[in-house]
């Protein structure tokens, strides 16, 4: 009966049929290659994104010293949160040291892309744009090791030429007021070269036509700045901020390596408090728990700082 | 029939199948331990254990640095060409106890093959508490003549000292083979040039301060050196002023207590009148301490190696921790326990008769781990005590007075916070009342839950 039919179909019909037919074929064909496309990616999510998350839910359920068979603990790491008197220490220090970090990435990333974009001598320009950068392509372990030594109360050189002028500096990495912002620099002298590119990239999309009006204008330097520049490099500073603060929030290297969270806990940043909880504490379940409420944290941040975004970031263009 | 290829694969299916993926993949990486201890016999811990007990090899993991690791590599050898088994090092370079622990800990859960490591007392209970280490009844009882006259060369108070605190439920896990006390090193050049003559085994607070002050010269020159360390730092002073820092079941923390609040607030003296540097940064006490840029520093036997390996040992000294009230130093002691999980506990336990022989004493055991050889006649034999710097003799006679170092079930937990306190005292960001009382109630937590 159905062969029947089929062959009763106009000819008309049959080829629209096929028509439709093929098209969704090839839809499908696209869709398979798109999806095909992302899979590296996507098996890239799952393994070291996805996954750990979800094992990050299920250990802070259990009780596990890594080295014994796990316990099902159900809420007790959560309920630990609350009678933890390092962890809002560790919380403050985190968010002193983004506020600092990101403020001063900002500022010293927007200053030295001006400065090298002012200036006239291509040479000047190329060796600037490198010099900035070159510190982020080192080793953190390296340069944790070298400011040690340069930071060093005793010893370090930094100390000696400010004692030489005449000066009586504090000794930075051992001192609960300046242990905190001393890593503060040495993150910022690292990783400013980034914000710098970003805020280059930023100034080269600003159409010179403004600057051009402004000058028929009459208008200053300042203003050129206060009305053109700064507005201009809101999408920029908006990425800036938001990626130097995730990472800045994230710090690990220079509290863990060159302080130690030390002296005292002036320099304990959370991500080596959930290190300390989990490896050296052992109790892997709880610094999971503290890992998810480090997350929380840092996503309600970053929210929140893009809900500013929304008030002062101009995406106009001329 | 339908052709799968054919189903439409919607952004939605993907993507949900990917978080079941990862749901999947979550639950089972959790459930995997589970599952491992139901099928573990006995309740041992997952994965440590091993019913092969010879393999003719042995891989020994030991706290070190480049000076000891050149020694070590050779007593290792003189181990493989003595007994044929094959020797292999693993060499873990950090600065403290609770470093090593973490590199030993995640080594073993990354599934690493450990059979011995140097451990010290701050780790015996850690370890033997979770079951990573093998009872050693069995090989002690077919090799008794040999471990009781061992025994019976030991100082018997530390042997005492070791049977109480070190036997766990009945077991023995470790086999003492050196032991560290503090005392204080001195370079007699500065302090012959300094005009202040050189300290006696009696001295007391009061002499060291008197010493440090006229040694002192700023910027440079440092009267004495604090290390944050519960070994080297915090506890001397406490115990050289009648106070404690565990009761002596080691199941409470009473560190709150006047001799212990006298004892940092003298230490912290120290560091406000720039006698000492303040902690932190890279001050390289050993390597000041050679060159005269500082006169004291507190220590066990092991900065020798690194004289030995950079020069400037040749003007330094060693006395008697300065006491105020008493005597007193911590004592630990060092072994090489045999894991649970070694396939090569035949080879290991080897290994553990080595390290307490004759030779291994007299020869080894201060260039490859720093420690003072466990066996009395050769730590107190001239012959020993000629090839280290004056005085290395009050280490062994610290012996009678000295109280065993902090070395509980989280003994990483535990030491981690008395190092942050005592930093945070040295530093002069808390008090040392205030620090101690706030220490002893969190450590007395740590000791409920361990």
């Amino acid at each position: 009966m159905g062969q029947q039919g089929e062959l009763t179909l106009p000819a008309s019909r049959l080829r629209a049929r096929q028509s439709r037919s093929s098209r969704a074929r090839a839809r499908r064909r696209a869709g398979m290659k798109a999806y095909l496309l992302v899979s590296p990616a996507l098996v890239l999510f799952i393994a070291f994104i996805a996954v750990p998350v979800v094992g990050i839910v299920v250990f802070s359920f259990l009780q596990w010293d890594l080295l014994t068979p796990p316990k099902f603990a159900g809420l007790a790491n959560f309920r630990m949160l609350f009678h933890d008197g390092e962890l809002p220490q560790a919380l403050f220090n985190s968010l002193l040291f983004d506020i600092m970090t990101t403020t001063l990435h900002i500022v010293i990333g927007m200053g030295l892309a001006i400065a090298v974009t002012s200036v006239r001598s291509r040479v000047v320009r190329y060796w600037a744009r490198t010099a900035f950068v070159v510190p982020f392509l080192m080793s953190a372990g390296a340069v944790a090791v070298m400011w040690s030594y340069i930071l060093s109360g005793s010893t370090g050189p930094f100390n000696y030429y400010l004692t030489r002028l005449g000066m009586s500096p504090p000794d930075w990495l051992a001192s609960g007021t300046w242990a905190l912002p001393s890593l503060v620099g040495v993150d910022v002298w690292q990783t400013v070269g980034i914000t710098f590119i970003i805020f280059l990239v930023g100034l080269q999309t600003i159409p010179s036509v403004l600057y051009e009006a402004a000058a028929i204008d009459g208008v200053g330097a300042f203003q050129r700045f206060h009305y053109i520049t700064l507005p201009m490099l809101s999408p920029a500073t908006m990425v800036a901020s938001i990626t130097a603060f995730i990472g800045a929030f994230e710090i690990f290297t220079w509290p863990y390596v060159i302080t130690s969270g030390g002296p005292g806990n002036a320099t304990l940043t959370i991500m080596v408090y959930i290190f300390r909880v989990a490896f050296r504490n052992l109790e892997l379940g709880y610094g999971a728990a503290v890992a998810i409420v480090n997350l929380l944290a840092l996503v309600a941040l970053v929210l929140f700082g893009l809900g500013l975004g929304r008030r002062w970031v101009h995406y106009e263009r001329v | 029939m339908d052709n799968p290829m054919d189903k439409k694969v919607s952004r939605r299916s993907v993507l949900g199948g990917s978080l079941k993926a990862a749901a999947a993949l979550g639950a089972g990486s959790a459930l995997f331990p589970i599952l491992e201890q139901r099928a573990t016999a006995q309740n041992k811990p997952w994965s440590f254990v091993s019913d092969t007990t010879s393999t003719g090899k042995l891989t020994v993991a030991i706290l070190g640095n480049a000076a000891s690791n050149t020694v070590a590599l050779k007593a290792f050898k003189a181990f493989q060409k003595q007994t044929g088994i094959i020797t292999t090092p693993l060499f873990i370079n950090v600065a403290t106890w609770v470093d090593f622990f973490e590199q030993i800990d995640t080594r073993l859960i990354a599934g690493v093959d450990i059979d011995t490591m140097n451990l010290a007392t701050e780790g015996f209970r850690l370890f033997a508490s979770k079951g990573v280490l093998a009872p050693l009844d069995t090989y002690i009882a077919q090799d008794k003549a040999t471990i009781d006259a061992f025994y019976a060369d030991m100082n018997q108070r530390t042997l005492a000292q070791f049977r109480q605190h070190a036997q766990i439920d009945g077991h023995t896990y470790f086999i003492p083979w050196g032991y560290n006390t503090m005392g204080i090193w001195y370079n007699r050049k500065t302090f012959k040039n300094g005009n202040v003559s050189e300290p006696s085994p009696d001295w007391t607070w009061d002499d060291f301060l008197a010493a440090a002050t006229a040694l002192t010269k700023a910027p440079n020159n440092w009267g004495m050196n604090l290390t944050i360390d519960v070994f080297q730092g915090i506890e001397p002073w406490i115990f050289t002023n009648g106070g404690q820092v565990l009761n002596s079941a080691w199941t409470s923390c009473v560190i709150d207590n006047p001799a212990a609040v006298e004892a940092c607030t003298f230490a912290r003296s120290l560091v406000a009148k720039k006698l000492a540097p303040s902690p932190g940064g890279t001050f390289n006490q050993f390597g000041s301490l050679g060159q005269g840029n500082l006169a004291m520093m507190g220590a066990g036997i092991w900065p020798w190696n690194y004289y030995v390996e950079n020069g400037g040992g040749s003007d330094l000294a060693i006395v008697p921790w300065p006491k105020k009230t008493k005597q007193g130093s911590p004592v630990g002691l060092a072994s090489f326990p045999i894991l649970e999980g070694s396939k090569s506990k035949d080879e290991a336990w080897e290994f553990v008769k080595y390290s307490i022989s004759e030779s291994f004493q007299a020869n080894e055991a201060v260039p490859i781990e720093g420690g003072m050889p466990m066996r009395i006649s050769i730590a107190n034999s001239k012959s020993f005590l000629k090839t280290l710097p004056p005085g290395a003799e009050y280490f062994t006679a610290a012996l009678e007075y000295a109280t065993p170092v902090v070395g509980v079930t989280n003994a990483s937990a535990v030491e981690g916070d008395i190092d942050t306190t005592w930093q945070q005292i040295l530093v002069g960001s808390i008090s040392p009342s205030a620090g101690l009382a706030q220490l002893q109630s969190k450590t007395n937590g740590e000791l409920n839950v361990s």
